[in-house]
């Protein structure tokens, strides 16, 4: 607190100057490259290098073939069950960490945080290892006859389901964390006090409480997965086609980069509207929830 | 003291245990609240009162003892089934919901019907005032409105006890003032049994029927204000309540009145206490306000000697400094009036102080309950059988 | 994990994603069928070629290459460096696609690159590549006359070939009870082997095979067909297991038992399954050519036309086949290799064989219809 004061007060004295290597940021990796993104989108391609820039809709157009509008829908599904997913684990997680783990908190934080460590290609692929149906996972539920059969469930959906929810759940628990340890104890101990059993105590007020955290956590984690490329093309062997592969399909394979860009620029609007809704539901706390959670 | 209700105690602490750790935070406590009545725990931070409030509440479970409420045993009881309310010491109010919302929301937990559940909002609201903020949330009220609302919160649900950790802590002088005027005239109001927890033993004296006094996870003494303040039976007591002057020493004589020789060899006449034995090291207290300077015609059953050190105005009284010979200082206070003897208390001046044998309280060096007090609370405690 | 798990994951993350991996030197040949008369000749001085005259005095130094994984052979590098004193340093990509972001992003400092047939049209056409200056490069004269002025570079404007191959699919004779012979095969026993198919990640290899099973031509620019194809594709797609270019691992261990792919890959799995079996379709597929071409701006042009004649030498090409399993595309190489891989008809595939192989000719129209069909396979 009295770090952000200080910050504030020191930004009211110096000039703006202080801004320009922000700005600048922003600018050079930010606002040019969507600058060529929208006016590629707007291009049509005429040969393998000639792009014909201008206001064609056509690739606008072309996105609302069933075929694109169902790779966006799918992208979405796996993203919102990825979120909730990550959601789902991350939260009793989170909640375990901000208010039981004493003495362990810093080693379990230290666990969460050491995967990043890794490359994510790396970390990734040594699911192949645990997923694999002669794998350990695969082995070990048949010896419990949980299944009869070899565990067939790598290059599907719901590996890339697991891939995703593994990469990004410290994503989702750092937010949920901070939001959580920063409730204030006495209020649950109110609401059981008032009558209220557990689990109505966590819907009426650590849920309302907690919620800034929570939909930072799914942002936070829902952008990523709405972009995902290497899970799908790792875990899923390739045969779950996502925005993000579009993507990278229509720019190195087809040589379309109009239409590239037009499919990107679809994600961004996607993206958008998410953001929005954030902002709506988390409101003004959303800079301050951002802010702690990274 | 023979005088019982009928019926069983609102609420009854039988020998409850609860440690931390290593820590044992409550030693052994057992207490018996009557139906209406306002019992406050008093003691220095870290004696274990806010603990012994969350064991009634359910917050805590004890290692050993029993807690019953209305003659149920309510020791295994989850707190969301407890006939108990609490108000926090920060008032822990719902920030995400409203006035309205934070004082309904036991209410609409209830089994009552939207009939009854809104008749005793609007007269919970009612009770404290708040029908104009009903639609604000707390961070927009002031520090008494929130008390107010956590009163409201934990009232409406009529408890068999009110549970009060602190409720005033959080308040500047003058408001706690006013709202230990106004809880008490609540209490008196609504007749549920309050138990209180506080660290303010001038707010304890002014609130409570009875007061415990702990320490250490004990309570130390149970009593009425009166008894506690002028009956002290342990030199801690003597202590945290009030101000007071000790003298040291070892026990002579006992019987109607207890005699008691300190180490500079004066002899002091003190009330009669059972629990002292000839030969015990005890300390006499004597309150400053009981001590007199000796004039030649009346002279009390014990006069010292000493040199009046300072004097300091307190406004409706004065406080003098006595030095006595054995470099022991006692604090004597008077009421400000002028008087024709007013000379004697000049600075540097030699002067006779006393009190009467009625004044002097042997009380135990021993941090513990004594067994005069707590033969008698044992008497309450068990009741006739 | 287990020493078999870290052997695993190692084998995966080395694994390039392209057809060009390392193979095992001398490893015993697979489809090695009889074997045939090997002319036993002096090695030395008997490259049949004229050797370049580099003009010395022009010669850089350096030289960068900028190449798909262990291309070539590990001693090809040292031997040119010696010979000519240039020092060579070489950089890596994964896919032609890859490169070509690259190049095409503006990449600084390479010389030689060694992009696949319709890729250098590609990249051509872009600009991305230097024209090249045939008298230096002699030896283009022990190239097979079938190598060159293809149609995806006329008159080899941009690019020398370097080796050839096939792509066609291999399978586990062991675990699949039919011996196949063509894409009718393939596609016919996919719902038998369900989920133990693998294919190429990439679209025209995929499209291809489909169109060259409905009797079509591989470099069908008909929507109509190309509709045909999609559909049997997405027929296809279910049986899949994993949609790859690095299918070494899955099929060596017998998680999958049938793989569209190129040629050398299928002898890599050989190596340690050697009922594993490379089948060139019955109705034909594509061959392709991967060639060297030299960067526009380069910084070393000299030592890279030196580098491209020198490749050209039939013992140069022979050490590089021994290693790669892929064909060579000189004259007179078979006197240095190995019996068992000249007489190898997945390293060197019969004239009757041949006659049925189609070259990929890349225009932007035949890859956005290629593109189109895959993403609705991929979306299926």
């Amino acid at each position: 607190m009295g770090g952000r004061g200080r910050t504030q007060r020191s930004a009211v004295a110096e000039p703006r100057l202080l801004l320009l290597p922000a700005w600048g940021w922003f600018v050079v990796f930010f606002f040019i490259p969507l600058g060529y993104m929208v006016v590629y989108s707007f291009g049509i391609n005429t040969g393998f290098f000639t792009v014909q820039f201008g206001l064609h809709t056509d690739q606008y157009a072309r996105l609302w073939d069933p075929i694109y509008l169902n790779i966006y829908k799918n992208t979405f599904f796996l993203a919102a069950t990825g979120t909730a997913g990550c959601l789902l684990i991350g939260y009793p997680f989170a909640y375990f960490l901000a208010t039981r783990a004493g003495k362990h908190r810093n080693l379990l934080f230290f666990l969460v945080i050491v995967p990043f460590w890794t490359s994510l290609l790396i970390r990734t692929y040594s699911w192949i290892l645990i997923l694999n149906e002669k794998g350990p996972l695969s082995e070990l539920l048949q010896r419990l006859h949980v299944i009869s059969k070899p565990l067939d469930i790598l290059y599907t959906n719901s590996a890339v389901l697991i891939g995703v929810v593994y990469d990004y759940l410290p994503l989702m628990i750092f937010p949920l964390y901070v939001a959580i340890e920063r409730m204030d104890r006495s209020l649950i101990e109110a609401s059981r006090d008032l009558g209220a059993g557990r689990l109505r105590t966590f819907r009426k007020v650590t849920i309302p409480l907690t919620l800034p955290g929570i939909m930072t956590g799914c942002l936070l984690t829902f952008i990523p997965m709405m972009g995902e490329y290497v899970v799908p093309t790792i875990l899923g062997g390739a045969k779950s086609f996502l925005v993000g592969s579009l993507v990278a399909n229509e720019i190195l394979t087809a040589i379309d980069w109009p239409f590239g860009a037009a499919v990107s620029m679809g994600l961004v609007i996607v993206l958008l509207i998410a953001i929005t809704l954030y902002l709506k539901v988390v409101g003004g706390k959303a800079e301050e929830n951002l802010g702690a959670a990274l | 003291m023979g005088l019982q209700t009928k019926g069983p105690a609102d609420l009854e602490l039988r020998g409850v245990v609860k440690t931390f750790g290593s820590t044992l935070a409550v030693d052994h406590v057992s207490a018996s609240i009557r139906p209406g009545e306002f019992y406050s725990l008093l003691g220095p931070s870290g004696c274990g009162k806010t603990t012994t409030l969350r064991l009634v509440a359910g917050f805590e479970r004890p290692d050993a003892g029993n807690i019953l409420l209305a003659g149920d045993d309510i020791t295994a009881t989850p707190p969301e089934r407890r006939k108990v309310n609490t108000v926090f010491q920060h008032y822990a109010l719902f920030p995400h919901l409203t006035v309205e919302d934070n004082v309904a929301y036991g209410l609409r937990h209830s089994k009552l019907n939207k009939e009854d559940v809104s008749e005793r909002l609007e007269r919970g609201l009612a009770t404290v005032r708040l029908n104009e903020l009903r639609h604000r949330h707390p961070r927009e009220l002031s520090g008494g409105q929130q008390q107010r609302v956590a009163l409201a919160r934990a009232l409406v649900n009529e408890p068999t006890v009110l549970l009060l950790d602190e409720p005033l802590a959080a308040l500047d002088l003058k408001l706690r003032k006013a709202m230990q005027h106004e809880l008490k005239k609540l209490q008196e109001r609504v007749g549920i049994s309050f138990v209180y927890v506080t660290h303010d033993q001038e707010e304890a004296l002014t609130l409570s029927d009875r007061i415990a006094v702990m320490n250490d996870g004990r309570i130390l003494q149970e009593g009425t204000p009166s008894e506690i303040y002028e009956r002290p039976t342990t030199r801690f007591v003597a202590d945290f309540i009030g101000e007071t002057n000790f003298f040291e020493g070892l026990v002579e004589d006992t019987g109607a009145v207890t005699v008691v020789r300190t180490k500079s060899g004066a002899q002091l006449r003190c009330a009669g206490v059972s629990f002292a034995q000839q030969g015990d090291e005890v300390t006499v207290s004597v309150r400053p306000e009981s001590i007199v300077a000796v004039t030649g015609q009346s002279r009390p059953a014990n006069v010292l000697e000493g040199i009046l050190q300072r004097t300091t105005y307190l406004g409706d009284s004065l406080q003098h400094h006595v030095m006595l010979a054995d470099k022991t200082e006692v604090s004597i206070k008077r009421q400000s009036v002028s008087g024709a003897s007013e000379d004697q208390w000049r600075v540097g001046a030699r002067i006779e102080i006393g009190w009467s044998e009625a004044d002097a309280l042997v009380v135990s060096n021993e941090n513990v309950a004594v067994a005069d007090a707590e033969a008698r609370r044992l008497v309450e405690v068990e009741g006739p059988a | 994990m287990s020493d078999l798990d870290r052997e695993r994951l190692r084998a995966m993350l080395d694994q390039p994603i392209t057809r060009r991996g390392a193979m095992a030197v001398g490893a015993a040949a697979l489809f090695a069928a009889c074997a045939k008369e090997v002319k036993v000749g002096p090695a030395a001085n008997n490259s049949g070629g004229v050797q370049a005259t580099p003009t010395t005095s022009a010669l850089e130094s350096d030289l960068s290459i900028y190449n798909w994984a262990q291309y070539v052979s590990p001693k090809t590098y040292p031997a040119f460096e010696k010979e000519f004193n240039v020092k060579i340093t070489e950089d890596n990509y994964a896919s032609n696609e890859d490169a070509l972001a690259k190049l095409q992003a503006g990449a600084k400092g390479y010389d030689v690159v060694a992009p696949t047939g319709y890729m250098v049209q590609i990249m051509g056409q872009a600009g991305l590549l230097y024209e090249l200056d045939k008298s230096q490069l002699p030896n283009l004269a022990n190239v097979e006359s079938r190598f060159l002025d293809l149609p995806f570079d006329p008159g080899n404007k941009y690019s020398v070939p370097k080796d050839y191959g096939t792509t066609g699919f291999g399978y586990r004779s062991d675990l699949v009870d039919e011996e196949m012979k063509s894409w009718e095969d393939f596609y016919r026993l996919a719902s038998k082997y369900s989920g133990r198919y693998t294919v190429l990640d990439s679209p025209p290899e995929v499209v291809g095979s489909a169109l060259k099973m409905l009797g079509y031509s591989y470099n069908s620019v008909d929507p109509k067909e190309i509709e045909e194809a999609t559909k049997e594709i997405i027929g296809l797609k279910p049986h899949i297991r994993k949609i790859t270019s690095s299918m070494r691992e899955i099929l060596t261990s017998g998680e999958a038992y049938v793989s569209l792919t190129w040629n050398g890959e299928i002898g890599y799995v050989a190596l340690d399954a050697p009922d594993a079996r490379y089948v060139v379709p019955a109705e034909g597929t594509e061959i392709w050519l991967d060639n060297w071409a030299i960067v526009a701006g380069a910084p070393h042009p000299n030592a890279a036309h030196a580098y491209l004649n020198w490749h050209l030498q039939p013992k140069v090409q022979a050490r590089d086949t021994e290693y790669h399993y892929y064909g060579a595309v000189v004259e007179g190489e078979e006197q240095y290799l190995d019996p068992a891989i000249a007489n190898d008809p997945a390293v060197y595939p019969s004239a009757e064989t041949e006659a049925k192989l189609e070259v990929a000719e890349a225009t932007p129209e035949w890859t956005k219809l290629r593109n189109e069909a895959w993403t609705k396979f991929k979306a299926a």
